[in-house]
C-alpha cells in the first residue's frame, strides 16, 4: 500500500493556530498530506482536530497560519475557497439532502443540464447522462444502491456514507477531509466505508480523516497524527506504530519528540 | 430501477423490497388523487341535476378552482424550500388596491399601474424573504406581521385617499387597454360559439344575446391557473433550479455544503408567491371592475391548506405542484358544489377543517412507507 503514495506533498499546512480570545485551541500545528495517502488525525476530546479541519476549509477564520497546495500558498477564507482549491469536507449528517434521491443528490449544486436550447434557457436537467455516470461510478466504487431513484433517507449511514464519498469522486475533489466517518456506523458498515475510503487513492483522492477508532487507523491509514491539548503531539508512520503506542501519545502517557 | 448493473445489489440492502404496486402509491399526488375522485363522485351523484356539470356550472367551479390554484403553485414552491407566506391573501387585497389607485385615482393607463404594482408587490416579496434569510426567524412570524402591515395599508389606503374602503370604475379606464386584457379577458370566443350553435353548450334563448352561448369564453383567469400550474411542475420536476428547491427546504445545511445557493432560492420563492398573489388579485379587479379593501381575506390559509392536501410535507422538501392544484381544484368543486347541491354554505368551513386533517394523516403515512417505516 504504501508504495502507492507518492512522495509529493499535496497540501502543506505551517503553523496553523486558533485562539479564541485567551483560549488556545490549536496552536502552532503543522501539517503534511502526501498524494494518495490516508491520514489519520487523532486525538482525544479537545484536543483540536475538528478545529484544524474548519481552520483548513476556512470553516473558522485562523488567527494565524499558511497554507500551501502543491507547493502554491492558497488563500483558504471560506468553505467556498476550500471547495474551488478542491478540497471537499464530508459531514456525517450534512453531506446529503435526506428528501432528495440518491441521483438528484449525487449531483447536487452541479447538475448536468441538457445540451440544447431549452437546458441553456432554462436548466432542463440531462438525467440520462446523470444517471448513467452514477451507475459507472457506483459500479467502479463497488457501492451497492439498488434504486438510485429512492430518497437518501431509505438507506441506511453506511450508504448514505459511500454516497457521500462517491459525490467527491465525481467532482475531481483532490482531498477528501472525513469528519468521524464511521461515527454512526455498524461493524459491517463501518469495515464497508473504510474500504471505500482506502480505495479513494486509485480515484486520485488524498483524504484526511478524524476518527477515534485505533482499529481503522490501523488497518486504513498510511500515516497518523496525533493532537494533544490543541499542539501536534507526534506523526508517524502507521507502519511502525502499534496500538498502545497510540493511545500513549493521545493521552500523553508516552512524550514524542520526533514530530 | 432494478439492479440491471449490479446483480448482487439486493442481498446487502437494508431497503426493505416494495412492491411497484405501493411503490406507484407512495406518491405526494396520492391525497389529491384520491381526493378529487372522492368529491367528484360524490357530487355526480347527488347533486348531478342540479346544474353544477353544465357549461355554466362548470364554468362557475372552474373559476373557483383557479383562483385557488393560482395561489396554491406559489405557496407550493414556497413550501417545498422549506418557507410558508401567510401575507398571500393580505397580498392579494394590498395589490388590487395599488391597481385601482394607481389606474382610477392617479389616471394612470391600466397597463402602467399594473406593471408598477406588479413589482411593488414582487418587492415586497424579496423583503419577506430577505428578512427570513437575514434573520433565520421563522417565516411563518415575519409574514405574519405582513399579513397585517398589508391588510393595514389596503384599508388605509383608500380610506384616506377616496374616503371608501372599495374603489370601483376600473373597468371603465380598462376599456380596451392590452395587459388588462390579458387579465380580464376570455380566449377561445369562437370555439364557445361554435360550441353553442351546435348544440353541446346551451345558448341563451330569449333577449339581446339571443343565440349567444351562456358561457362566451375561456376567462383568462383559468388560462394563468393552468399556465403557472404547467410552468410550476416543469421548473419543480425538470430543472436544475427545481432539485434546488427540494434541496433548500429538505436540509439547507447539506444543500449549501452542496453549493446550492440556498438563500437565493428562498427569496426567489418568496418573490414568485407573491407574483402569483399579484397575478390573482389583477385577475379578480380586471374581473369586477373594482378593489376593495378586505379581498384575499383568509387566502394565505387556503392556500397552504391546497398544498398540503397535494402532499406537500410542512417541514419542506417534499411536495408536488399537481398535487397543489389537485388541492385547489377539491376546493373549488366543494365550495361550489356544496351551493348547488343547497347545502349551507357554512358547512364549507367544516369540510375544510376535516379534509385538512385527513390530508396530514394519509401524508404522514405515505411518508412512513417512503422513509422505511422508521
Amino acid at each position: 500500500m504504501a508504495s502507492q503514495i507518492g512522495e509529493k506533498t499535496i497540501l502543506r499546512a505551517r503553523g496553523v493556530s486558533k485562539h479564541y480570545g485567551g483560549v488556545v485551541a490549536l496552536e502552532a500545528v503543522d501539517l503534511d498530506l502526501r498524494e494518495g495517502e490516508v491520514l489519520a488525525v487523532v486525538g482525544d476530546n479537545g484536543a483540536g482536530k475538528s478545529t484544524l479541519i474548519k481552520a483548513l476549509t476556512g470553516a473558522i477564520p485562523k488567527t494565524s497560519g499558511t497554507i500551501e497546495m502543491d507547493g502554491q500558498e492558497v488563500q483558504i477564507n471560506s468553505p467556498t475557497d476550500a471547495k474551488a482549491a478542491g478540497i471537499e469536507t464530508v459531514y456525517q449528517d450534512l453531506a446529503l439532502v435526506n428528501e432528495l434521491s440518491i441521483s438528484k443528490n449525487m449531483f447536487l449544486g452541479r447538475e448536468i443540464v441538457r445540451d440544447d436550447i431549452l437546458g441553456r434557457l432554462f436548466g432542463t436537467l440531462d438525467f440520462g447522462q446523470m444517471d448513467s455516470e452514477i451507475r459507472a461510478l457506483f459500479q467502479k466504487l463497488d457501492i451497492r444502491i439498488a434504486d438510485i431513484y429512492r430518497e437518501a433517507e431509505a438507506f441506511s449511514g453506511g450508504q448514505r456514507q459511500a454516497v457521500a464519498l462517491a459525490k467527491t469522486v465525481m467532482f475531481g475533489k483532490r482531498i477528501a477531509i472525513l469528519d468521524e466517518p464511521t461515527a454512526a456506523l455498524g461493524v459491517r458498515e463501518s469495515k464497508m466505508a473504510m474500504d471505500l475510503v482506502r480505495s479513494l487513492k486509485d480515484h486520485g483522492l488524498s483524504v484526511i480523516m478524524i476518527t477515534h477508532n485505533m482499529q481503522h487507523v490501523m488497518n486504513y491509514c498510511d500515516r497518523v497524527m496525533v493532537l494533544r491539548l490543541g499542539r501536534l503531539a507526534a506523526v508517524r508512520d502507521v507502519k511502525d506504530v502499534d496500538g498502545d503506542t497510540l493511545v500513549g501519545l493521545i493521552t500523553g502517557a508516552t512524550e514524542d519528540k520526533a514530530a | 430501477m432494478t439492479s440491471a448493473t449490479q446483480p448482487t445489489a439486493n442481498s446487502d440492502e437494508r431497503v426493505k423490497e416494495i412492491s411497484s404496486f405501493r411503490n406507484a402509491l407512495i406518491r405526494p399526488e396520492l391525497g389529491g388523487i384520491v381526493g378529487t375522485i372522492a368529491v367528484f363522485t360524490f357530487f355526480l351523484l347527488f347533486a348531478f341535476d342540479s346544474g353544477m356539470f353544465n357549461s355554466q356550472g362548470i364554468m362557475n367551479w372552474s373559476q373557483i378552482s383557479a383562483q385557488f390554484m393560482i395561489i396554491a403553485v406559489g405557496a407550493c414552491l414556497l413550501m417545498i424550500a422549506g418557507e410558508f407566506d401567510l401575507s398571500v391573501g393580505s397580498m392579494i387585497g394590498f395589490a388590487g388596491m395599488l391597481i385601482a389607485i394607481f389606474s382610477v385615482t392617479l389616471g394612470w393607463p391600466v397597463w402602467l399601474a399594473i406593471i408598477v404594482t406588479f413589482v411593488i408587490a414582487v418587492s415586497i416579496g424579496a423583503l419577506n424573504g430577505f428578512i427570513v434569510v437575514r434573520t433565520g426567524l421563522p417565516s411563518f412570524i415575519v409574514t405574519l406581521a405582513f399579513l397585517f402591515i398589508l391588510r393595514g395599508f389596503a384599508i388605509y389606503l383608500p380610506q384616506t385617499i377616496e374616503r371608501k374602503t372599495i374603489i370601483g370604475g376600473v373597468s371603465d379606464v380598462a376599456e380596451g387597454d392590452w395587459l388588462a386584457a390579458m387579465f380580464g379577458g376570455k380566449i377561445f370566443t369562437g370555439f364557445f360559439q361554435w360550441m353553442g350553435d351546435n348544440g353541446i353548450i346551451a345558448v341563451f334563448e330569449r333577449g339581446t344575446r339571443k343565440g349567444q352561448p351562456v358561457v362566451e369564453g375561456l376567462p383568462m383567469l383559468i388560462v394563468w391557473a393552468i399556465g403557472l400550474v404547467i410552468v410550476g411542475h416543469i421548473i419543480l420536476t425538470k430543472t436544475k433550479f427545481g432539485n434546488w428547491i427540494f434541496a433548500a427546504g429538505g436540509d439547507s445545511e447539506a444543500a449549501r455544503n452542496s453549493g446550492v445557493p440556498v438563500n437565493k432560492v428562498k427569496i426567489l420563492m418568496f418573490m414568485f408567491t407573491a407574483f402569483c398573489a399579484t397575478v390573482l388579485a389583477v385577475c379578480q379587479v380586471m374581473e369586477f371592475g373594482s378593489a376593495g379593501a378586505d379581498r384575499g381575506l383568509l387566502k394565505e390559509f387556503e392556500a397552504i391548506i391546497a398544498v398540503v392536501i397535494g402532499g406537500a410535507l410542512l417541514t419542506g422538501g417534499y411536495g408536488s405542484v399537481i398535487g397543489a392544484a389537485l388541492g385547489a381544484l377539491i376546493f373549488g368543486v366543494v365550495q361550489q358544489g356544496l351551493f348547488f347541491a343547497g347545502v349551507e354554505s357554512s358547512l364549507f368551513r367544516v369540510f375544510l377543517g376535516l379534509i385538512l386533517l385527513g390530508a396530514v394523516i394519509l401524508n404522514t403515512y405515505i411518508r412512513r412507507i417512503i422513509t422505511g417505516e422508521r
